[in-house]
């Protein structure tokens, strides 16, 4: 039976797994970093927010305001962690990508 | 001291010995200063803070003028330095008032701050990362300004659909 439950994207899941990364640290400048230091995609803030936002409303991050320092003009950082419902699913995305992908052998194979 | 004193046949062996010792101690000092000054370069670079060096006139020539340093730590020795507080000088580039005001006004309140916040901190981070070209972080500030209302105006409007069809149903 298929499953209701909602199903990250691949750039959701490329948030997630930045947010996790990050830990404590895990901000608007700092998810976008991380994401192009290790993929080299940039992300705009534009996007990224989108996605926070949503995120947040769907109950799977929970957000706090951070210190605010002279680099930001004196804004506060928006802080992101993962809640349990988001852990769950950023573990079935990851579950589903990992069972879709064929082995390697099988790719080749195909590719011939 | 002139250095040609020293092969000078004239002094005893122990004036000789003495005068070594002082050498020595000339160039222990010397080397002394360099590694001071090698450390206060690199925090120069490190912290980008204002550097000054001071040192005690107490040689009958006057001392080569040396940048001034503003450090954390307080140099001891023979040399006396001058102990400053540190007050590490943050370099903040502002995006332009004119492009900042339009983001303020199109974004929505709840988001406002922290993609105002991110925008800032990037726009420093690209013009350090482009060499001090204010242009380029410039352009790049108004394209993620540009983007950041593209991207609120489609929330706002998914919002209010949202709303228009649970009244409507």
């Amino acid at each position: 039976m298929p499953s209701t439950e909602r199903v990250l994207n691949q750039n959701e899941l490329m948030v997630m797994f930045a947010i996790q990364r990050r830990m404590s640290d895990a901000y608007g400048v700092s998810i976008r970093d991380e994401i192009e230091s290790r993929t080299s995609r940039k992300m705009t803030f534009g996007v990224l927010y989108t996605i926070l936002s949503r995120l947040e409303q769907e109950g799977m991050l929970t957000s706090r305001d951070g210190e605010a320092t002279p680099e930001r003009g004196g804004r506060a950082k928006k802080y992101f962690s993962i809640t349990a419902k988001g852990q769950a699913a950023v573990n079935t995305a990851t579950a589903d990508f990992e069972s879709m992908r064929p082995s390697a052998a099988a790719g080749l194979a195909h590719a011939h | 001291m002139p250095i040609s004193r020293v092969f000078t046949t004239s002094l005893s062996a122990i004036d000789l010995a003495d005068e070594f010792n002082k050498l020595e101690e000339r160039a222990k000092q010397a080397q002394h200063d360099l590694a001071v000054m090698s450390a206060a370069i690199h925090l120069q670079s490190s912290f980008i803070i204002e550097a000054k060096l001071t040192r005690s006139n107490d040689s009958k020539h006057a001392p080569e003028p040396i940048p001034e340093f503003i450090a954390p730590v307080q140099f001891l020795g023979p040399i006396k330095f001058e102990r400053i507080q540190a007050t590490p000088i943050i370099v903040v580039n502002k995006p332009p008032r004119l492009v900042e005001g339009f983001v303020w006004l199109v974004l929505p309140r709840k988001l406002r701050e922290a993609i105002m916040g991110d925008a800032a901190e990037a726009y420093t981070q690209t013009i350090q990362r482009y060499n001090g070209r204010r242009w380029m972080a410039t352009l790049d500030y108004i394209k993620e300004a540009g983007f950041a209302t593209f991207a609120a105006f489609r929330m706002s409007l998914a919002q209010w659909v949202q709303l228009i069809w649970k009244r409507s149903s």
